[in-house]
């Protein structure tokens, strides 16, 4: 017998993008933290933030649990929320999808 | 993945933390939301509940990566990807080499399904009125699979669905789409998380749908086919399939089933689910929830309202720990247990507030770091509320966070749904 069988599965969505480019030096840049609030998350990013704090002194931090507390969630953010985090101009951002 | 996905569309250079068990749905989600490349750093798994110093190890073992991530990284050079899919396939032989065929190409978990003949899937697109290549939901978490109306109506005939079915799947992708439904969660989640379909209004009768006993043990076909529907829709068009996307740590039955009910509306004595939250009686309404496995509340003993609430609120007192934000959890009182209460005159307003005041646990069942992640925070009610204290926790934010329905049959079992996760209703349109 021959069956002639609908595609159950479907295409997924054919984007493409490229990151964004990072910056030449970390000298002077203000570097994000964020975190999902998952255990263990915020100490990797402390740990993340003295390390290069040591290595580059005068960088910035900003710490988005504090700056932004809707940044801390379990789940995907919300795009007003990714927007707030922009906001604050960050150069790099560092997340954590601990679990 | 997605949120550093949204952050370089903003012009942010990302690097995330992804511990070794998860490398491959973060590569996956990523790839899957059109950045096949994205910085990441990879950290032996787990990250949580160790001790901070192993977490410190880990990041220190890791920086020189997770430093080059940081600056000298460059992405390998992508081109957008034309994945040109067959809109159907051809299989030779009996009805065994199509479910051999389908396995092989993760259309099926091996159960048994209908073939999704031409035919067939012609028939159910009868129970909607639009254009079969009319996308239904851009972007099936994880995967982001296209699910058009012809691809729904596939997963549908291979559930068994009908096409007077059709506009109840319609209402629950349309939810599902919602961000509040937190099905994208769901869908990967390590968490014993599933859907429940919750069906309201005269479509009940129209279509069937069992609300008593047995409701949601998969015997009556629109329940079962319904919530087999939307499984497929799930694992097949969304790839939430185990173990590299669905990083659920069980599982349970109800990840491809799911749980489909319809509210034993004509047992309720209170409104019901649809009518107390906006819809009209004579609205149908679908109503999906991202549930954990249920609780048996037992109790063949309680004669008074007083002396069952009491009970109810034992058997529920469970910690979670995102108890404090205000999500819902849902108890689907039988209908014996609802005429005791009901016939005491406790109202859906007292119960809730009863189970909040009373269906509590001590604080100090949260480690530390809990604390520190703040999962567990002071808020208006807790002023005062730290690591250390001794105050008796309620299940979830508020009162009104419980949300409570009629179901089932005979017996004196209701079910308490833990897990304070989505909720999102949508009409059901027969006309779409």
């Amino acid at each position: 017998m021959i069956w002639d069988l609908v595609n159950p599965e479907g295409a997924a969505r054919p984007t493409s993008l490229t990151p964004a480019p990072r910056p030449a030096s970390l000298r002077g840049k203000t570097i994000g933290l964020a975190w999902n609030g998952k255990p263990g998350g915020q100490e990797a990013l402390e740990e993340i933030a003295r390390l290069l704090a040591d290595r580059e002194p005068g960088l910035q931090f900003i710490k988005y649990w504090q700056a932004v507390p809707d940044s801390v969630a379990p789940r995907e953010l919300p795009q007003a929320t990714i927007r707030k985090m922009a906001d604050h101009h960050p150069d790099l951002v560092v997340l954590s999808q601990a679990d | 993945m997605r949120d550093s996905v949204e952050l370089e569309r903003l012009g942010v250079p990302t690097v995330t933390l992804v511990t070794t068990s998860f490398q491959r749905l973060a590569r996956v989600t990523s790839e899957a939301l059109g950045m096949p490349d994205q910085a990441m750093a990879v950290i032996p798994h787990p990250m949580g509940g160790i001790p901070a110093a192993a977490v410190r190890s880990k990041v220190r073992n890791a920086f020189p990566d997770i430093l080059d991530k940081l600056t000298d990284w460059q992405p390998a050079p992508t081109r957008a990807k034309a994945r040109p899919v067959p809109r159907s396939i051809t299989v030779e032989g009996s009805v065994a080499e199509v479910h051999r065929e389908f396995r092989a190409r993760g259309w099926s978990a091996g159960l048994p399904f209908i073939p999704p003949t031409r035919e067939l899937v012609d028939h159910l697109l009868t129970g909607a009125k639009r254009p079969r290549d009319e996308v239904v939901w851009n972007g099936v978490a994880p995967r982001m699979g296209i699910l058009t109306l012809e691809t729904l109506a596939a997963c549908a005939a291979m559930a068994g669905c009908q096409p007077e079915h059709m506009p109840v799947l319609l209402g629950i992708v349309d939810a599902l789409q919602e961000p509040n439904s937190w099905y994208a969660h769901q869908a990967t989640t390590t968490g014993t998380e599933s859907l429940l379909f919750l069906i309201n209004g005269p479509i009940i009768a129209e279509l069937d749908l069992a609300a008593g006993t047995g409701a949601a043990g998969l015997w009556y076909h629109p329940n079962a086919a319904i919530g087999y529907a939307i499984g497929l829709v799930s694992k097949v068009v969304g790839g939430s399939k185990p173990p590299d996307q669905d990083k659920s740590t069980l599982a349970s039955p109800a990840d491809l089933l799911n749980w489909t009910i319809a509210e034993n509306e004509s047992e309720n004595p209170w409104t019901s689910f649809a009518v107390e939250h906006g819809f009209g009686p004579s609205e149908s309404v679908v109503t999906t929830k991202v549930v954990y496995p249920p609780i048996d509340i037992a109790d063949h003993q309680s004669e008074s309202g007083a002396d069952l609430l009491h009970y109810i609120a034992h058997c529920i007192n469970q910690p979670f720990v995102y108890a404090m934000r205000h999500q819902p959890v849902l108890l689907a009182l039988c209908p014996e247990h609802a005429a005791t209460l009901a016939g005491d005159g406790y109202s859906k307003s007292m119960i809730r507030e009863y189970l909040w005041q009373n269906a509590r646990y001590p604080a100090s069942v949260y480690a530390e770091p809990a604390w520190q992640a703040g999962s567990i925070r002071a808020n208006d009610d807790f002023p005062d509320l730290r690591y250390g204290s001794n105050q008796r926790l309620p299940i979830v934010a508020r009162p009104e966070d419980i949300q409570i329905i009629v179901a089932g049959g005979p017996g004196k079992h209701s079910h308490f749904f833990p897990g304070p996760k989505g909720i999102v209703s949508r009409l059901i349109d027969s006309r779409r």
